[in-house]
């Protein structure tokens, strides 16, 4: 197996997690986006660089699954949150149903070959 | 923000941020909104850290937010940066310009002092072009600001103008009151008003400096610019 089918496995299965990622963070409790960032990178290898999570929000807000809100905060600038809309919410619970049966099944399956 | 860091961090945040904007054109993205997470996220990132945030500091946090064209695009989120030779060859236009920077550098040097000084300034202006063009098209030719940290080997080629025209650009600006000053005729206090005299031109750059970074960033470059900052 060569590098460059490796980096593009990784590169395919991280992407669709790290929407997974985000809207399971954002269902825990609104965040900001840097807060958001810290969070996702204690997952191990969901994360490579902090600013791909930005791009993903926006997309992510666009569809109307996440909304930001601008909050005055007593140390500073105003900040600006992230949290999940209904549709965002049942989006999420959409897709942990589609991950559990997906992993659970392909699961099943490596045990089987091994 | 930009009060609590050094010149230096903020010429590479504001380089960071002309990037992200230059990306962005035509994108159909807030430009405005784009820049505000920016500035947010390194206003978080380095709330830990002492003040005056320094250009090593902001440098981490920008490498760790990745390159500017990842904020326009998911498609290639985590994809690694190509190297400079999955680039392709140096196209041959790019590479006549580098050759005539050199040989107009050359010829600016031994035709010196006759019409030597416009060579090196034909050659100074040329070798600029190369590297906004090369910063455009990612054969970078500046060390530190090629993604991989790999500039193209013709960097030495374009910078030998760029170096000679900084460093005496800062001789003869640093040096310029000198001749005057030497000048006032009182002898027995020109060691003084010299001193003083040269303390507050000095101090007076020092504020330019600080005040007008990105601009003393243009002119002193590669001395003083993104050099240090990626």
């Amino acid at each position: 197996m060569n590098d460059s089918f490796r980096e593009n496995w990784t590169t395919q299965v991280r992407k669709g997690l790290l929407e997974l990622g985000v809207l399971a963070v954002l269902d825990e409790e609104r965040r900001y986006g840097y807060d958001l960032t810290q969070r996702l990178s204690r997952v191990p290898g969901l994360v490579i660089r902090e600013g791909t999570v930005y791009p993903l929000l926006n997309r992510l807000k666009k569809e109307g699954l996440v909304e930001g809100e601008l909050e005055e905060s007593p140390e500073g600038p105003a900040r600006k949150y992230y949290r999940l809309t209904p549709a965002g919410r049942e989006a999420l619970s959409w897709m942990k149903e589609e991950w559990a049966v997906l992993s659970g099944g392909l699961a099943e399956l490596m045990e089987r070959r091994s | 923000m930009t009060e609590e860091m050094t010149p230096r961090a903020r010429v590479a945040l504001n380089d960071y941020l002309e990037d992200v904007r230059r990306s962005l054109r035509g994108s159909g993205l807030d430009e405005a909104e784009v820049e505000s997470d920016i500035r947010d996220h390194v206003r978080d990132a380095t709330a830990g850290l002492g003040r005056p945030i320094d250009a090593d500091a902001m440098a981490r946090v920008l490498i760790d937010l990745g390159p500017p064209r990842r904020w326009v695009t998911e498609d290639d989120v985590d994809t690694p940066e190509p190297s400079v030779d999955a680039r392709g060859p140096i196209p041959d236009g790019r590479r006549l310009l580098a050759w005539t920077v050199l040989l107009t550098t050359v010829l600016g040097l031994a035709l010196f002092p006759w019409i030597g000084p416009f060579g090196l300034l034909v050659a100074w202006l040329l070798a600029r072009v190369a590297v906004a063009e090369s910063r455009e098209s990612g054969h970078h030719v500046e060390t530190t600001d090629a993604p991989n940290g790999k500039p193209s080997s013709w960097r030495w080629m374009v910078y030998p103008p760029l170096v000679l025209v900084s460093v005496s650009l800062v001789v003869v600006v640093a040096l310029a009151p000198l001749p005057p000053l030497m000048e006032v005729p009182l002898p027995a206090s020109r060691d003084l008003i010299v001193g003083v005299g040269m303390f507050l031109w000095w101090a007076l750059l020092t504020v330019l400096v600080r005040t007008f970074p990105r601009a003393a960033g243009w002119i002193l470059f590669p001395l003083l610019s993104r050099q240090d900052t990626r």
